[in-house]
């Protein structure tokens, strides 16, 4: 039986013992009280009596005998032995005069023949109270600061005359050692109760919340997984009902729980049929692409010979009708190798070679080679690359990929002197250096239902785009291909006919920016080798 | 100077007879051979100074054809130049590593190839002159 501080079963137990110990203590207060103003009460009702009964014998004594002779003091003592809370008896006059006084009488035997020296009563409730002619009681205090009470009794003569009082002092020191007693019993009573009432809460507390206990450890073994616990509470009450409540939902859970892994082994296993799908399709994709390589090369060697008037003259006629079969020829060529990069990195298996490059010089080279498609177009393409950006961190021969992808694309879908403009600037947080990349266009924008498709591949807004912007749609697939093996994603920003804006985040390589990270061993994410190794890179020649 | 004589194997007709029309033409001698077999045949028989060898061919690929060559002393010496359709860098340096001169992917330009050829017969003659 543990008990922990803040428990269920340690708050029952206070409560319920805290109840039982207010109630004994109160009633041993009330008790001690009663009891008390009770032996109080009687002691008053006595001494009453005794004032009544003797008051009359006394006056009548004062008058007969001396207050100084033998006869009357022995008058007085065997008086107060009647009653041992009298301690002291006093003969007033109506005047206040003390005539006797019972607390004095050895000390004025000694003076015998003298009257002793007069005192008067100083209260003055006391003095009206001797004045009167019907008895009463006083409360007072004596000379220790003892609780006292005052009863007087008036004496009448026999023709009714009042001229006399018997004052009667009543103390409560007889009662002291009953109380004191009747408090020493309580009080041992009380703490008995209480002890016995401690152990009864504990006990109670135990018995109510001994099911919750098992109710919880059963719900903590549920939430291990232990979906076979159960539990077993016979207490005949709401928790037995919650228990059976609980075994029933483990049941259930359990059930739920083991359809849910039947369908994730059948999910897994679809998962591994599509990925061999898309393998085998991919496979298929090279090998068409082999077979496609081929016979081009034949007819392009022919092509390129004839034209070189290595097999005799040509006529204009035929030389230009040549012509066209070679651009053609580079066309068909140019979409064969796409379809072949894609093919292979479809399959996951980009092999990036990571290595820090300047952004820079790579943006330079990619508009030198696109210069000639920009003019044709009447484009402009400004480059914006932030001052001070340090390294970017990636493949930078499928990076480049990408940013020709999306020049072109921008190219292809901006019109006659429009602008494209190829930014990067610093983004990311404290920790984690990164670059921002973004190629915006002027161009005729993509509709926002549109823009979760433009990444699939062979897709292009509509068939008749085709047409209009040739391609075979898989650059922006290439994009966001080489983008996810580098770790991030492209973001597209759309609005028709004003312009689209692609961007990614690259980390860049800032050690000192690094540094001032979390923790040192925050190194950019991708390991680096101080060796580049040979890329596995597709061929783009 | 001799005339060179080229090796040229390849399984598909058209570019075995494209290629050896445009080199007799460009003054070179030419042996052609349509399967791994007969290129090990031509090579001990004829003495080529340079192979063109296509990778993808039936019963012996190009690859086996090169590692043969590689180890027959009597061919161990002449530069053999991958000539394939598949464009994939990782075949591209195995070709390398396994002791290819070059490696020439199809489709190429007539220009591309003579360039190649003529670069690796210049080198051939600085190393045969660095030796002497």
């Amino acid at each position: 039986m543990r008990l922990r501080l803040n428990s269920l079963k340690t708050r029952t137990a206070v409560a319920i013992a805290a109840v039982i110990v207010l109630i004994v203590v109160a009633n041993a207060v009330y008790l001690i009280l009663t009891k008390r103003g009770e032996l109080v009460r009687q002691t008053e009702d006595q001494a009453l009596k005794f004032a009544l009964l003797t008051c009359d014998r006394i006056g009548g004594s004062y008058e007969t005998y001396d207050v100084q002779g033998f006869k009357f003091k022995e008058l007085m003592r065997q008086t107060l032995a009647l009653n041992p809370d009298v301690d002291r008896i006093q003969i007033v006059d109506v005047d206040g005069r003390i005539r006797f006084d019972s607390t004095h009488m050895d000390e004025t035997a000694s003076h015998s023949g003298f009257d002793p020296p007069e005192r008067r009563i100083q209260d003055p409730q006391l003095l009206a109270a001797v004045k009167a002619v019907a008895g009463s009681s006083i409360r007072g205090h004596d000379a220790q600061g003892g609780q006292t009470l005052e009863i007087v009794a008036p004496y009448r003569e026999d023709w009714g005359r009042h001229t006399l009082s018997v004052v009667y002092r009543v103390t409560y020191k007889n009662l002291e050692p009953g109380i004191a007693r009747l408090v020493f019993v309580t009080a041992v009573l009380t703490l008995v109760s209480i002890v016995l009432s401690v152990l009864v809460a504990v006990w109670l507390a135990t018995r109510i919340t001994k099911p919750l206990e098992a109710l919880t450890s059963g719900a903590k073994d549920l939430a291990e997984g232990h979906f076979d616990r159960r539990l077993s509470i016979t207490s005949h009450d709401e928790l037995e009902i919650l228990a059976d409540t609980f075994n029933h939902m483990t049941g259930r859970l359990k059930e739920n729980v083991e359809q849910l892994e039947e369908s994730n082994k059948k999910l897994a296993a679809v998962n591994e049929e599509l990925k061999e799908l898309d393998r085998m399709k991919s496979d298929l994709l090279a090998n068409v692409s082999h077979e496609l390589r081929t016979p081009l090369t034949a007819i392009k060697g022919y092509t390129d010979y004839i034209l070189e008037r290595r097999l005799g003259m040509i006529t204009e006629k035929q030389e230009k009708g040549l012509v066209v079969v070679q651009r053609n020829l580079e066309r068909l060529s140019k979409t064969i190798n796409a379809l072949l990069d894609f093919s292979r990195m479809d399959v996951g298996r980009i092999a990036l070679n990571l290595q820090p490059f300047a952004l820079g010089p790579l943006v330079d080279q990619i508009v030198t080679a696109l210069r000639a498609e920009l003019e044709k177009k009447g484009l402009r393409l400004a480059a914006d690359i932030e001052r001070d950006l340090p390294p970017v961190i990636g493949d930078r021969e499928k990076l480049s990929a990408v940013l020709e992808n999306l020049i072109i694309n921008a190219l292809k879908f901006t019109p006659e002197g429009g602008r494209i403009t190829v930014s990067a600037s610093r983004a990311g947080s404290p920790g984690r250096p990164a670059a921002r990349i973004r190629v915006s266009d002027t161009g005729v924008g993509i509709a926002p239902e549109q823009i979760a498709k433009i990444f699939n591949r062979f897709h292009q807004v509509d068939t008749s785009s085709t047409r209009r912007f040739g391609g075979v749609g898989l650059g922006l697939a290439i994009v966001k291909s080489i983008l996810e093996a580098h770790g991030t994603t492209v973001t597209v920003e759309s609005e028709v006919g004003r312009g689209t804006t692609f961007a990614f985040v690259l980390p860049v390589l800032d050690r000192a920016e690094a540094a001032r990270g979390r923790e040192p061993a925050e190194e950019p994410e991708v390991a680096l080798d101080d060796e580049p190794e040979v890329s596995w890179g597709p061929g783009r020649s | 100077m001799n005339k060179k004589k080229i090796l040229i194997v390849d399984d598909e007709d058209d570019i075995l007879h494209f290629l050896e029309l445009v080199l007799r033409e460009k003054g070179y001698e030419v042996v052609t051979a349509s399967g791994g077999h007969e290129a090990l045949t031509k090579a001990q028989v004829d003495r080529p100074d340079l192979v063109l060898l296509d990778i993808m061919m039936p019963q012996m690929d190009g690859w086996e054809v090169l590692k043969l060559l590689r180890v027959d002393e009597g061919t161990s010496h002449i530069p053999v130049a991958m000539l394939s359709a598949r464009t994939e860098a990782k075949d591209r340096v195995q070709g390398l590593q396994e002791g290819a001169i070059d490696y020439i992917c199809k489709p190429f330009s007539l220009q591309e190839l003579l360039g190649k050829i003529e670069t690796i017969f210049s080198q051939v003659v600085d190393r045969g002159r660095a030796a002497r």
